[in-house]
């Protein structure tokens, strides 16, 4: 049997609680993150995702004392994103324990930072965050700080600069879905992934485990969600049982 | 106790690694003095071939000696050479290092299953089928030989290697849950011998 297709829980933290919004807006708290992290982990997790989602905004580091707890428990793979601004930044992180650092706001703003921080790290640890947006003309752009600003930036293209100075992995959010649970916006999700020959992860709007399934049915090669984990008690075996019996090829 | 010894290139993440094998029952030192008494090197996967190369030097007397296990790039250290860069390898193990298929996603990222080739230390209570999780973009080209297990990825990927005192997986056993730690055990089972 070929790799799988990964299902990925996301912890948004803020102030050392997960949390989570919609639209990027109004929080609600959801947990201690290394008790969700280890339960997801218990349930089949393939990956986890931790973004500390004020980082950026509030120009903080990122809590490294909450990525060293989360990092004592994982024995899969785990990210860590959310106001890195260099390589240091970078370096922190992934000696605190995370196997993969998302960049976003900073590589928008100087796109060289991607391919210095594959040369140190390698592009197996380097993951370009892209939140993105439908503009009116029906192209995707990219925003930064946590979803606030419009670069004008369109989203396929940087996906595919970002590939080529070196990065290994695209998480591709949908600002337009975020929190929503209306199901992924597929059609991003395509013209990304169809675009560029690294993995990507498709992010925002999941609710239910046949959404993850339409997406990852199609192009994606793994599916984020938080909310339908955290508040629904949505099992993550539940979930691949599901995925497993619409033909998508998971890791149980 | 075994105490096994990591060559930490440097730049990326071996807090897991040394978690990872502490659990496995071993007593684990960062960076080793060139000559210093150890049951075994554990040589992980971060980093790129010619810095992993230039980082050994100093250890290759050592790796004559005591059973070796190399993670990722650490096991295509074994091999002559790699597209990846231009230093020699060790070349304990026959062949090269190439880049995955044109036709596949590169990086090689997430979980996939091993099947077994023949039986190995390694592998003990490994079962075929066993999931494992791997993040790579070059490949040791597959001669039999050493490999006691595949995965599959457009071709076979060699998953886990065995000749001597050196032992190898492409994948990750430090983030490849129960089947990572059986292997991540049955290794400092091999150097408490």
């Amino acid at each position: 049997m070929p790799l799988s297709k990964r299902v990925i829980p996301c912890l948004d933290v803020s102030g050392g609680r997960v949390v989570k919004g919609t639209n990027f807006r109004g929080l609600r708290d959801a947990g201690d993150p290394v008790e969700l992290a280890s339960r997801y982990r218990d349930e089949g997790a393939d990956e986890i995702v931790f973004l500390d989602i004020t980082a950026s905004s509030e120009g903080r580091g990122t809590l490294t004392e909450t990525v060293r707890g989360i990092a004592d428990v994982m024995d899969i793979p785990f990210t860590v994103g959310g106001g890195v601004r260099s390589v240091d930044d970078m370096r922190m992180l992934l000696r605190s324990g995370a196997d993969k650092v998302t960049v976003n706001t900073a590589a928008v703003a100087r796109p060289g930072l991607l391919g210095e921080m594959a040369a140190v790290f390698g592009r197996q640890s380097t993951v370009l965050a892209i939140d993105a947006k439908r503009a009116g003309d029906g192209r995707y752009t990219v925003f930064v700080n946590g979803g606030r600003d419009d670069t004008g930036r369109d989203a396929v293209a940087w996906a595919r600069e970002a590939a080529e100075r070196g990065i290994g992995e695209i998480l591709l959010t949908s600002i337009d879905r975020d929190g929503t649970k209306d199901g992924y916006d597929l059609e991003l999700v395509r013209a990304v992934a169809e675009s560029v020959n690294v993995p990507v992860i498709a992010s925002g709007g999941c609710g239910s485990a046949v959404h993850m399934a339409d997406v990852l049915a199609g192009a994606a090669d793994a599916a984020l969600a938080a909310s339908i984990f955290h508040y629904d008690a949505e099992a993550i075996g539940a979930v691949k049982r599901i995925l497993r019996e619409r033909g998508i090829h998971v890791r149980i | 106790m075994s105490r096994l010894a990591i060559i930490n290139y440097g730049a990326g993440n071996i807090y897991a690694l040394r978690r990872s094998l502490e659990w496995a029952g071993a007593d684990v030192t960062v960076d080793p003095a060139p000559g210093d008494g150890c049951a075994g090197l554990v040589l992980p996967g971060v980093g790129n071939f010619d810095q992993v190369m230039s980082e050994l030097e100093p250890y290759r007397r050592m790796m004559e000696s005591v059973p070796v296990l190399g993670i990722c790039v650490g096991m295509q250290a074994f091999y002559g050479s790699s597209q990846e860069g231009r230093s020699p390898g060790l070349g304990v193990m026959r062949g090269a290092v190439v880049r995955l298929p044109a036709s596949k996603k590169s990086p090689h990222m997430g979980w996939n299953t091993i099947s077994v080739r023949r039986p190995g230390r390694l592998l003990e209570g490994v079962a075929g089928g066993s999931w494992v999780y791997y993040t790579h973009s070059y490949m040791a080209e597959s001669d039999g030989g050493p490999v006691t297990a595949v995965s599959e990825y457009g071709v076979d990927v060699p998953a886990v290697v065995e000749q001597g005192n050196y032992y190898g997986t492409q994948f990750h056993p430090e983030k490849s849950g129960a089947a990572g730690r059986r292997i991540l055990e049955n290794f400092v089972g091999v150097c408490g011998r």
